[in-house]
């Protein structure tokens, strides 16, 4: 019986020091996971890994209007988010007039990336709440989409063509192809336009609402339009060009093919 | 020799699952964004108001816009058939052609019209006498004054659209009930 039990206990210790060792490294590996799981997302977790410096920048009629680059030499991301369709001071909006709007992109790092554009046109009231039930199809964004812009047909809501039936908020656009990263003569790679107007259907200044008094003996007509304000939002995403299928599906949760050359097409 | 190979079966067996725990979680990828909004108050709905002096047997018709947006406007009288009205005043009022004076410039917010005469040229009556006179008892000369927004083309020039029809009771918007 005892040298049954001595033959039970006998593990050699080298074995026992490899065990231990193993579980060690275990642990230390789903600590580690767990942090890049949980950092996974987080902005500054990519910077302290980024060994690169990627930066994306939204231009309207050739003006800077916002910017997010990563700087790697100060370890931050320098930033700034403008406002689109300025006018002149007291000059005020008028319906029916077309403005331009040229928008587009420019890789502003120093390496490739991959972009989108995510637009939202829509009402709001004096506070700035949303009037869901006027149209964003009389906010006429005219969009280019010959230059290498892809309409992503799928998430698009809003009407973008005549004929169209949609009458939602969101507009989606991918790039087609690479954007550069500046080149050693700091010359940025561009986007073409994405869009290059914008006009307030005049058919505004005819949508009212009547209003009958209890006892049908008044009417009264209120422009539906009247003190609103359309709003025009621009989102422009990027992403690295290295394992881009994956990093794409991961980052913007889409599934897209990239080609030999380069080129990206929504699937 | 069987110690020697416990060991390195366990230290494979660790070397995988440290690896394969590993793998999974090893990707980020470098992203970023940029984003910017803009957009701006519009005024729809003028509102004006007509101001009229008489004398001499002429109305001084002038129209005040009264609303916070700019707008055009015109007017027309109304008279009897026996009544004859003549337009005269302010060189910014033209006629239509249909019947309305039309003022040729844009009203301002607050802004107000120059004056546009209305002459009302009486019908002559013969008196108990016998006499041509001119009829000057009871009767009404009505102006109406009617504006509209200014509305633009695509390279900026201003217009009015005097034939556009306000739309209503669409899907979209019903009647409703004046809750005051």
């Amino acid at each position: 019986m005892n040298r049954k039990r001595k033959k039970g206990i006998s593990v050699p210790s080298g074995t026992i020091l490899l065990f231990g060792a193993a579980v060690g490294l275990l642990l230390f590996s789903a600590v580690g996971s767990t942090r890049a799981a949980l950092t996974y997302y987080s902005e500054t977790y990519s910077a302290q890994i980024d060994v690169q410096s990627i930066g994306v920048t939204l231009l309207e009629n050739n003006q800077v209007i916002s910017y997010r680059d990563y700087t790697h030499a100060d370890d931050e991301w320098y930033e700034a988010s403008g406002k689109l369709l300025q006018l002149p001071e007291e000059e005020k909006w008028q319906i029916g007039r077309t403005y331009d709007a040229e928008l587009k992109v420019r890789n502003s790092g120093v390496i490739d990336e991959y972009v989108r554009v995510k637009l939202y046109k829509y009402w709001v009231d004096k506070e700035g709440k949303r009037l869901p039930y006027l149209s964003p199809a009389l906010i006429d964004l005219h969009l280019l989409t010959d230059g290498g812009w892809i309409l992503d047909e799928n998430a698009t809501t809003a009407h973008v063509r005549e004929g169209d039936g949609r009458d939602g908020e969101r507009i989606v656009l991918y790039y087609d192809r690479v954007l550069t990263a500046v080149d050693e003569n700091g010359s940025y790679d561009e986007t073409s336009l994405f869009a290059d107007s914008i006009t307030i259907d005049s058919s505004v200044a005819t949508k009212v609402t009547e209003y009958k008094s209890a006892d049908g003996s008044k009417i009264t007509t209120v422009y539906d339009y009247d003190g609103a304000s359309f709003v025009l939002e621009a989102e422009v995403d990027a992403v690295q060009t290295h394992n881009a299928e994956n990093a794409i599906r991961s980052a913007w949760g889409v599934d897209v093919e990239i080609g030999q050359d380069g080129s990206l097409r929504l699937k | 020799m069987r110690q020697s190979k416990g060991t390195l079966l366990t230290a494979a067996i660790a070397l995988a699952m440290v690896t394969g725990i590993g793998a999974g979680s090893a990707k980020a990828y470098f992203t970023t964004f940029a984003t910017a909004r803009g957009g701006h108050e519009i005024t729809v709905g003028p509102e004006t108001q007509i101001t009229e002096e008489f004398s001499n047997w002429t109305k001084h018709v002038s129209l005040k816009n009264t609303g916070d947006v700019e707008c055009y406007v015109r007017v027309r009288a109304f008279a009897g058939n026996a009544f004859g009205l003549e337009y005269t005043g302010s060189e910014k009022w033209y006629s239509g052609g249909d019947g309305y004076w039309y003022y040729d410039e844009i009203v301002p917010a607050g802004g107000e019209t120059e004056i546009l005469d209305v002459k009302i040229e009486l019908p002559q009556v013969t008196d108990e006498l016998g006499n041509k006179v001119p009829y000057t008892e009871d009767f009404n000369v009505v102006v109406i004054q009617e504006c509209t927004a200014v509305l633009y083309r695509e390279d900026g020039t201003a217009y009015a659209d005097w034939n556009g029809k306000l739309e209503s009771g669409s899907d979209r918007y019903e009647w409703k009930e004046e809750t005051e």
